[in-house]
């Protein structure tokens, strides 16, 4: 009866250790710090030319504060702006890069790591998608033509080059002339009804 | 003497679980595999288990039919009540520049397509979308320029030989 009863008890303390081992390591407290997010890109974006044609804005931006996970599997970042290349956003904005933490675990972009607060980056920047927060920018993927996109400061040798591709910006290829179409004027609309914003545009198709 | 060796039974069925979640943390990474997969290594023959809640149906089914084809490996097939859910295949709406994107997680997998991006693509690319992302499940990196895991959508539908021979190698 006795041994019976210890039976119970052990079982109990075992799954109860069981199931905080598993929701410990569920929640990012126990095990690796980094989990795999892989995607398939639309285009190259390892060229500068055609993330900044995709892009509506592209800044040099320094990340001062992160506010936490949000929509999509992203986090948002505070972002003060030092440099504009291409388009016109507020002093201060907020952006959502894909990946987010949880626990000590970082679930991120194998080739585009999460901001790091206190870092300068150069950021290739679109519109929300239109059930997400409307303040918020999106980052896209690259330019990874670099190691990291990350800069020393607004002068870093790196900008200049990045201004030049600004210049050369191109729509990414293997879109359609009217996926393009209906893009820039998602684009527009979204400009319209954010006077603090000015850009031209994704870049016009060849 | 019955209750001590109830004892040493939890704790034996503790360190296996703890050894159980070591080993899995400590697999290598080779060059064209990632650390980690959405298959369920405990059934035989391995299985990926899903569900699917997507408007690509085509190009879902045809991703899953042509990796389900490959000789051995992996078995694919959808959930049900008595199996465990491995991976959810879901659709989302978003303005970021990738089509397809597997985040793994310690239950199910998320596969997502990007509808801004599909909606664009014609059936090969749409295909090239899926398979590359049932790849990830497989736990297959991205590898070269004309295989179905380069890392570009550019409408390669058929395996390479190289998405093949890093199958092989894996399962």
């Amino acid at each position: 009866m006795q041994s019976g009863r210890a039976w119970v008890s052990y079982s109990l303390v075992t799954a109860s250790l069981a199931a905080l081992l598993i929701g410990a390591y569920s929640y990012g407290w126990i095990g690796p710090d980094r989990a795999p997010t892989r995607a398939s890109y639309a285009y190259d974006v390892t060229d500068p030319a055609q993330v900044f044609g995709d892009a509506a804005f592209v800044i040099v931006g320094r990340v001062e504060e992160e506010l936490g996970r949000v929509e999509d599997d992203s986090t948002a970042f505070r972002v003060l702006v030092l440099r504009e290349l291409k388009g016109s956003v507020p002093h201060e904005i907020e952006v959502m890069q894909d990946g987010f933490r949880r626990g000590r675990r970082t679930w991120e972009l194998a080739d585009f790591p999460l901001f790091e607060v206190g870092r300068t980056y150069v950021m290739a920047l679109t519109i929300p998608a239109p059930d997400w927060n409307q303040e918020r920018l999106v980052v896209l993927v690259g330019p990874l033509d670099r190691p990291s996109t990350e800069v020393s400061g607004p002068d870093d040798p790196a900008v200049a080059a990045y201004l030049k591709a600004v210049d050369n910006a191109r729509y990414p290829s293997g879109f359609t002339r009217e996926f393009a179409q209906d893009h820039s004027e998602m684009v527009q609309a979204w400009l319209k009804a954010h006077p603090g914003y000015s850009s031209p545009g994704p870049a016009p198709l060849p | 003497m019955g209750a001590k060796r109830g004892a040493l039974c939890h704790l034996a069925a503790l360190a296996v679980l703890t050894v159980g979640l070591v080993t899995v943390l400590a697999v290598p990474a080779y060059a064209h595999y990632l650390l980690w997969n959405s298959v369920d290594t405990s059934t035989n023959p391995p299985e990926i288990r899903y569900t699917e809640d997507t408007r690509y149906d085509s190009a879902n089914n045809y991703a899953i039919n042509t990796w389900n084809n490959l000789p051995g490996g992996v078995t694919i097939a959808p959930d049900t009540w008595y199996t465990v859910n491995d991976l959810e295949v879901r659709d989302t709406y978003s303005t970021k520049n990738w089509a397809g994107k597997l985040v793994w997680n310690p239950g199910a997998d998320n596969l997502w397509y990007n509808t801004r991006l599909m909606d664009g693509y014609g059936s090969n690319k749409r295909e090239n979308t899926a398979l590359h992302e049932w790849g990830h499940a497989h736990g297959l990196d991205h590898s070269f320029s004309g295989q179905v895991m380069y890392q570009y959508i550019v409408g390669t539908d058929t395996l390479g030989s190289h998405d093949i021979s890093d199958y092989n190698g894996k399962w």
